[in-house]
């Protein structure tokens, strides 16, 4: 469980000097968006509850975030429990939460799809570690049109223990130009073969949560910043230092501080604005 | 030559480097929860000991000692998150320096 003392500890004692840069880099009258956090339980033990996450949003000054279950031990088989979470969450806070669904693309799908589209969800996660699947999968290839065809977001976790990633995506991408897609964790370990391979894919956004800045040196030196969208990964990440990275490696890497705006809020609002 | 003659860039960059591979190993190690993860962070604090070649990065270094100090920390108290956002931190702020002085 959070601990309530944890929001100071991040800023406090080393992390004053760091924490008081990220604030004067955020420029003025920008409203941070993070696009991508938890709210639940995780097998791995990690919890987090809406007020919670909350309390760190509103320490940090972040407006809102898009928000999604763990991997959770009581997902069964259609993630209903975990998605249910993340909506009454929604339905307590609608101003700072966006919330996405998560699914199992092994198991039936079909009716949870529905369901949560039906219900309001604004995008899906899917999480191709913790599920256990490849990208190319055609039960996964499916559930993406079917995104697609209804103009449904999708977040896709593409960062640690990943190992195929722009290869078994493009040619979905390709098939689906409309397709949203934001690449969680921006791809990290193939960073540089997916900023050239969905280069012309405007509809791909690279999301930053918990990416070694020499990572994000790398992103931020080879797509264009409106591509780009801050994450936290909340409960793994937290706020002051994924805000630092991001901040660190876009000013190291030359990013005009007139694109930081898009990058810590507009390129992700346009899509809920 | 004498030990801490040599400033150059190249010495530099080799021994930021040194720091940058403990912290990657402790920083691994704390995902992954290893039984080994304190003497882990300790060897990054080993790594940082002293002064850098020519004192050219003692202000960076400094900046991560504290910041590894109170990470091993928290850890040790039980608090991962805050001590790995300190770890993260110092990396990040080593890794930017390395990638700033490749291009002075």
């Amino acid at each position: 469980m959070e601990k309530a003392h944890d929001i100071e500890a991040l800023t406090g004692g080393a992390m004053a000097s760091i924490w008081s840069w990220v604030e004067a880099k955020i420029p003025a009258g920008v409203e941070v968006f993070d696009a991508h956090a938890h709210i639940g339980a995780d097998i791995d033990g990690r919890t987090m509850t809406a007020d919670a996450m909350r309390d760190r949003m509103e320490a940090a000054g972040v407006k809102r975030s898009i928000v999604f279950p763990l991997n959770d031990p009581n997902a069964r088989d259609d993630y209903s429990g975990p998605n249910d979470v993340v909506w009454n969450a929604y339905e307590e806070h609608p101003s700072s939460f966006v919330p996405f669904f998560r699914l199992n693309p092994h198991l039936d799908y079909d009716k949870e799809f529905g369901r949560c589209v039906e219900r309001g969800f604004m995008g899906l996660k899917l999480h191709p570690v913790s599920q256990k699947f490849e990208l190319d999968d055609p039960r996964v290839v499916r559930v993406l049109g079917m995104a697609a065809e209804i103009d449904l977001p999708v977040l896709i976790h593409t960062g640690f223990a990943m190992q195929r990633i722009v290869e078994p995506l493009l040619p979905t991408v390709e098939a689906h130009p409309e397709l949203r897609l934001i690449l969680g964790h921006c791809a990290m370990v193939e960073v540089l073969s997916a900023a050239h391979a969905f280069e012309e894919h405007s509809n791909v956004l690279f999301e930053t949560s918990v990416v070694q800045a020499k990572d994000l040196y790398v992103l931020c030196s080879s797509v264009d910043p409106s591509r780009i969208c801050y994450g936290s990964d909340i409960p793994y990440g937290d706020l002051p230092s994924t805000l630092h990275a991001i901040l660190g490696a876009a000013e190291a890497a030359g990013v005009p501080e007139a694109d930081l705006p898009g990058i810590l809020s507009k390129n992700i609002t346009r899509w809920f604005p | 030559m004498k030990a801490g003659e040599r400033s150059d860039a190249a010495m530099r960059t080799a021994h930021l480097l040194r720091i940058d591979s403990y912290m990657d190993v402790a920083i691994l190690a704390m995902w992954t929860s290893s039984p080994r993860v304190d003497t882990m962070l300790g060897m990054v604090e080993a790594s940082l000991r002293g002064a850098s070649p020519g004192g050219k990065d003692d202000e960076l270094l400094e900046k991560l000692r504290a910041l590894v100090k109170e990470g091993r920390e928290y850890l040790a108290g039980g608090d991962f998150s805050v001590a790995m956002g300190r770890m993260r931190v110092a990396h990040d702020l080593l890794s930017l320096h390395i990638i700033r002085s490749a291009g002075e």
